[in-house]
């Protein structure tokens, strides 16, 4: 049934704030308010003789024709439609004998007597309003049976929804039509009255075809359900309402809702559909609050600029954005009319961004199916852009957008790239300036999107857009900057150079950005230095591969970079590019021992010739992270990269997980906040911020955030979906297997998150075939240990997942380190053997105790053939709680005469230096330990001498923190059990 | 679907012949794709295709996907000859349907991004729908978000059986020009004896009260013949009407959450 009427409202069908049927409990309703369940339920019922002849002879026998209908001093004539909020009749007025129309207010039992006081009080604050473009109430009253209704001139040119198809072709009678209804609006406003539910079948059309709107006010009863219930009958019409209509207060609305309502009907009016359209109400009104309008022109090409600039004003997302008022828009509907320049100022990116293909977004499969990977095996995946943050934009923020080829063959976008990154990397070493990240920016690429929504989707400001021409040596490259709220164009120039003269042009043109955002610089930017050229196309060349993520692709990126290095030896961007190159192979390709020492080494170089290189340091420190197991060291590296690039992605990216390495998973999460805040439509860090709700137990943000993940980039398969293990973990296999199944076919790899799904659901042979394919792939080609270990946790064999530890391990497997968080490996945290890989990857989270030194000094002793004293500081971290279990474990060690470590045989004994009696103070507490090998009299102990020792230290049983001299022992004998160690050097258990 | 598709004594629901269901898995059974099987199953597939279309699109597809994805299915169960793999000896239309459909977009994903767009047979007018806008529905956000994507469907699903009932008897009250009658009248159908003020409804109608109550009772007689009516042309057997109403109303239960 149409809703052509304008019904906008539900019947306060039920109780105000309370979504539940009081007799079943259900919520979910007709749009009548009758509860679905309830009706159902009535089909369980006792059924008699009802034939339709039955029953249509029982309905004659009562004398309640249609056509003796009256309400009040009005006899119904025929429905004419009806919706959430009642029933709309044509009826005859008696004496005056005059056609109007009534609605009636359906009600139910349940409603408060109070609600339809207020229900009148407004209608008849409404029917005050005296407009000839507005639909003249004529009596608000009850009806028999309590209900209100009220009487309104009869349209006899039926609504705007019903014209919508004769109209659709005269833009200039749809602009004359809503210049009119918006002049009524801004009278209602004026008189204090918002309609709150503007929409074509609210827009009714007299005899003469003049708009008449109807249904002021009507749309607030729907209010007090507004948490009832989020469907179109409730609160608005989805497609027409604003989205802070949909989201906020209904006190707080102001009249650019209905301005937002206007721009959307005659959006409607001029496209033949409205802005948004969706399954259902909820997924317009979302669209409606995340996605700017589409374009007028995107939809239709027969029209005007500025129509487009004026639907596009009033659909701004931002009620601030707007239009002011009703009147504004009326004032530029009517200057189109008449031919005059409009005063909206277009926000629209230059028409080339209209010319830009689309580019073939397929992204190669790398086949790594990760349930974990490494930060930087994902970070540069790009994706779709979609979602929006809501933080406030900083003033002074820049997005680049990768520069538009218009080179005779099209064939440079690499150059074009490249050099837009290239500036993207000048201007992020500006402090005051916060650049967004490549991976968001570059989403765009190809998009017809305009600076105004880059603007909001990047949370940026300012948007540097261009083009490039290049011919042989020749090069012309455009640039603008302009800013993203106003549409306003700050700076623009363009520029004709030789090849040669490229790099002075990327400090040129960055220069000239922070001027025209009048940023103050505390130190002067650094100059590219001159560059073969030759070698300069090489580099960018490997660049341009060096972001795609197929094997293949960054082989040829590594070729190019070596390219340029024969060029030019001392060209430090082309070794990190290697770095770069080996760091993104690393894990998914090749197996990390080759990969991450070729990082290192092309890190190192790069850092030897310009020590300011912040990406190198980026990939020095996942190096360090990698093969020396040192986050500490790994974390100076990225510090050094955000002090000479506070923008850095890569660094700040990497930064974030080091808290989750370290079991500091409150803060991870903040961490990845704030680096979505630099990257926001970067589909890795929202991937990874799934991964840190999920290791905070924050299931259904998980879901939530992973379900962005797809929408960044609906193929974002490559590695075990985050949402699906989110899925799991909330036990709804079913969306789990579906995600999986759906990545399969993009990476025709076997899943270890599947495997693991499976084995949860008790599904153990499909569990063990998929385990099964892992292994045997892995015969192949590198396949990371822990994704296999994962699902033998899953299967509850920790022994077998310890040894694929072991080997992971031994591999230096890149995402060794996120079992610290990933719940697939809970099962394994009571295990010791579990704390103490931890801390062997340097992953252990920060310690309660920890120990401060041991201080190994030789005792003169005559009688000794050795006598050591080992001194042990340990202290709690301020505020440690008493009540817990504290043990030291000493163990001595002594070198046989075959050289190997053996546990000692020697005297060993400890003391308190310090009595620690209260752990809550947080200072050191000492421990004297004591090796004595008296003089040998029995050949027994002969060959054998003081080795080594290792000190472990644990609370409630929780390794905090062990030291090893030599540091191997720690791994000759891994856990206390394995080493014949002496007893407890201390058992301390506090009141 | 016509509206009175049923042969033999009307009033007794065991007494139903010939159901949408019923001949379209007669004909499966038999093996012979008969007109009128393939007709009863198109007009079954039209009547559900809402259940179906939200339950594609809860799936995670963009609309545009889901709108094909939904065409698809639907020239799929039409053209190929779907109930020799559905197997109809078990599960009403309902559940195969869902099970058919699950099936079907675990394949379907990938075709979906390489099929173009727009050459095909439409099965359901989008636009028509599009124009018809509201959903008849309401539903708490909450549960739009959390729910399992056959719980949606089934939700859907009992949302469109009580529609149909409803709108079939308002066009029989229509007919017989007592529109009114179900206006005033139809809210209370659920209603319980006492929740109902037959005073009020007497002097709204006109009427007694005593002649209210009959006219209240007639038409929740109707309603219920008509709402099994839906349901039985979806199950096999008028057995199972009662359980297909059971399982709808678990669907539509609050969790204990």
């Amino acid at each position: 049934m149409k809703n052509s009427d304008g019904l906008s409202g539900s019947a306060p069908g039920t109780k105000e704030g309370s979504p539940k049927c009081e007799k079943c409990g259900a919520t979910t309703r007709l749009d009548t308010g009758v509860c679905v369940s309830c009706l159902l339920h009535e089909g369980l019922g006792a059924v008699g003789e009802v034939s339709r002849t039955a029953f249509e002879s029982v309905l004659g026998e009562v004398d309640v024709p249609d056509k003796q209908w009256r309400l009040g001093n009005y006899e119904i004539l025929n429905e004419i439609g009806r919706g959430g909020m009642g029933v709309i009749y044509r009826a005859r007025q008696q004496h005056s004998n005059r056609i109007v129309a009534v609605k009636r207010v359906v009600s139910y039992h349940g409603d408060s007597h109070e609600t339809l006081t207020r229900f009148r009080r407004e209608a008849e604050a409404v029917a005050s309003l005296d407009h000839p473009n507005i639909l003249p109430v004529y009596e608000v009253s009850v009806s028999d049976d309590g209900l209100p209704f009220f009487s309104m001139k009869f349209a006899t040119g039926g609504s705007l929804h019903d014209a919508e198809s004769a109209l659709r072709n005269e833009p200039r009678k749809c602009v004359e039509l809503m210049a009119k209804v918006a002049r009524a609006i801004e009278y209602a406003h004026s008189r204090g009255i918002l309609h709150r539910d503007l929409k074509p079948g609210n827009i009714l059309l007299d005899g003469r075809d003049e708009p008449l709107v109807s249904d002021f006010g009507l749309a607030k009863w729907l209010d007090a359900n507004r948490d009832l219930t989020k469907s179109l009958t409730t609160f608005g019409t989805p497609g027409y309402i604003a989205p802070e209509q949909a989201e906020g207060a209904p006190a707080d609305l102001t009249p650019a809702a209905d301005v937002y309502s206007l721009g959307a009907i005659l959006f409607n009016l001029l496209t033949g559909r409205p802005p948004f359209l969706g399954p259902n109400a909820l997924s317009v009104i979302k669209q409606a609050s995340e996605m700017p309008a589409p374009k007028l022109r995107s939809l239709t090409n027969s029209h005007d600029r500025d129509l487009e600039t004026i639907c596009g004003r009033c659909l701004e997302r931002d009620p601030k954005a707007r239009y002011q008022s009703a009147g504004d828009l009326a004032s530029d509907l009517e200057r189109w009319l008449d031919g005059r320049p409009i005063m909206a100022r277009p926000v629209m990116a230059p028409t080339r961004l209209w010319r830009w293909s689309r580019r073939n977004r397929t992204l190669v499969a790398t086949g790594a199916v990760c349930l974990l990977v490494g930060a930087g095996t994902i970070w540069f995946f790009r994706g779709e852009l979609a979602g929006l943050l809501p933080h406030e934009r900083p003033e002074k923020s820049i997005a680049v957008l990768p520069f538009v080829d218009l080179s005779p063959a099209k064939d440079q976008e690499y150059f074009c790239d490249g050099i837009s990154e290239e500036i993207l990397n000048g201007l992020a070493k500006v402090d005051a300036l916060r650049v967004v990240a490549r991976t968001s920016s570059f989403a765009f690429k190809g998009k017809s999107a305009n600076v105004n929504e880059v603007g909001k989707k990047l949370n940026v400001e300012n948007v540097l857009e261009g083009s490039l021409r290049r011919d042989g040596n020749r090069i012309r490259i455009s640039a603008e900057l302009i800013n993203a709220r106003t549409g306003f164009h700050l700076w623009s120039q363009t520029y004709e150079r030789d090849l040669q003269g490229v790099f002075a042009l990327q400090d040129e043109i960055t220069r000239a950005i922070v001027d025209a955002l009048k940023i103050k610089l505390a130190l002067s930017l650094p100059a590219h230095e001159q560059r073969n050229s030759e070698a300069y196309n090489l580099y960018l060349q490997g660049l341009y591969f060096s972001n795609k993520s197929s094997e293949a692709d960054l082989r040829r990126a590594l070729g190019f970079f070596q390219g340029a290095l024969e060029k030019d030896p001392t060209f430090s961007r082309a070794w990190t590019g290697i770095a770069k190159v080996w760091y993104f192979l690393a894990d998914v390709y090749v197996k990390p021992l080759e990969a991450y020492p070729a990082s290192r080494e092309a890190a190192l170089k790069a850092i030897a010739l310009d020590e300011k290189d912040a990406e190198a340091h980026c990939y020095l420190s996942e190096a360090k992270r990698v093969l020396d197991w040192d986050l500490a060291g790994a974390n100076s590296e990225l510090q050094r990269a955000l002090e000479l690039n506070p923008n850095s992605a890569p660094a700040h990216f990497f930064s974030a997980l080091l808290p989750l390495f370290r079991g500091q998973l409150q803060e991870g999460l903040r961490f990845v906040l704030e680096a979505e805040k630099l990257d926001p439509v970067s589909p890795i860090t929202s991937y990874v911020a799934t991964a840190a709700y999920l290791a905070n137990d924050r299931i259904d943000d998980a879901i939530a955030e992973g379900r962005r993940t797809l929408q960044l980039d609906p193929n974002y398969f490559y590695l075990d979906s985050n949402l699906a293990a989110a899925y799991r973990e909330k036990g709804n296999f079913a969306d789990a297997i579906a995600l999986y199944d759906k990545a399969a076919e993009v990476t025709h790899f076997p899943s270890s998150g599947l495997a693991i799904t499976y084995a949860r659901m008790g599904r153990q042979m499909e569990a063990r075939n998929i385990l099964t394919q892992l292994l045997q792939a892995r015969e192949k080609r590198y396949v990371s240990a822990p994704l296999i270990a994962a699902v033998y946790v899953a299967f509850g064999e920790k022994e077998e997942a310890f040894r694929w530890l072991e080997r992971a391990f031994e591999e230096h497997s890149g995402i060794l380190q996120w079992i610290a968080f990933l719940p697939e490996f809970r099962p394994l945290h009571s295990d010791a053997r579990f704390p103490h890989l931890l801390r062997r990857i340097g992953a252990a989270p920060d310690s309660v105790l920890a120990i401060t030194e041991t201080t190994l000094s030789e005792m003169a002793d005559p009688n000794a053939e050795n006598h050591f004293n080992l001194k042990i500081g340990v202290k709690p971290r301020p505020g440690t709680p008493n009540g817990h279990t504290v043990r030291i474990n000493v163990s001595f060690y002594d070198v046989a005469k075959d050289n190997k470590m053996i546990p000692t045989d020697a005297r060993v004994g400890y003391n308190w230096l310090t009595p620690a009696t209260d752990w809550s103070d947080a200072t050191a507490k000492y421990l004297q330990a004591n090796y004595l090998r008296p003089k040998a009299k029995m050949s027994t102990t002969e060959g054998r001498r003081y080795g080594g020792f290792v000190v472990r230290l644990y609370f409630d049983g929780q390794l905090q923190d062990s030291r090893a001299t030599p540091p191997d022992l720690l791994t000759l004998f891994p856990s206390q059990d394995q080493a014949v160690s002496s007893p407890n050097a201390a058992l301390n258990r506090h009141p | 679907m016509k509206t009175e598709v049923i042969k033999g004594p009307a009033g007794d629901p065991r007494a139903f012949v010939t159901t949408c269901w019923s001949l379209v898995l007669s004909a499966a059974k038999s093996h012979s794709p008969e007109q009128k099987a393939h007709d009863a199953l198109a007009e079954l597939c039209r009547t559900y295709w809402r259940p179906i279309f939200s339950f594609v699109c809860r799936r995670g597809y963009s609309m545009e996907d889901a709108q094909d994805l939904t065409q698809d299915f639907f020239v799929m169960m039409l053209e190929r000859n779907w109930l020799e793999h559905a197997d109809p000896n078990r599960g009403r239309f309902r559940s195969l349907l869902l099970k058919s459909l699950q099936n079907f977009l675990n394949n379907a994903a990938e075709r979906t991004r390489t099929r173009k767009r727009g050459g095909d047979v439409e099965f359901v007018s989008w636009d028509d729908w599009m124009s018809e806008a509201p959903s008849q529905l309401s539903i708490p956000t909450q549960a739009l978000d959390s729910l399992p994507p056959e719980r949606l469907f089934d939700l859907r699903w009992a949302a469109t059986v009580v529609e149909r009932a409803l709108r079939r008897l308002r066009e029989e009250c229509e007919g017989k020009g007592r529109l009114r009658l179900f206006h005033v009248l139809s809210c209370h159908l659920t209603a319980e004896r006492d929740e109902v003020s037959y005073s009020n409804l007497s002097s709204a109608l006109g009427i007694p009260e005593t002649a209210v109550k009959k006219q209240l009772h007639n038409m929740r007689q109707r309603y219920r013949w008509l709402l099994r009516d839906e349901v039985a042309h979806t199950v096999a057997d008028p057995g199972q009407i009662e359980d297909e109403i059971r399982h709808l109303c678990a669907a539509l239960a609050v969790d204990p959450q």
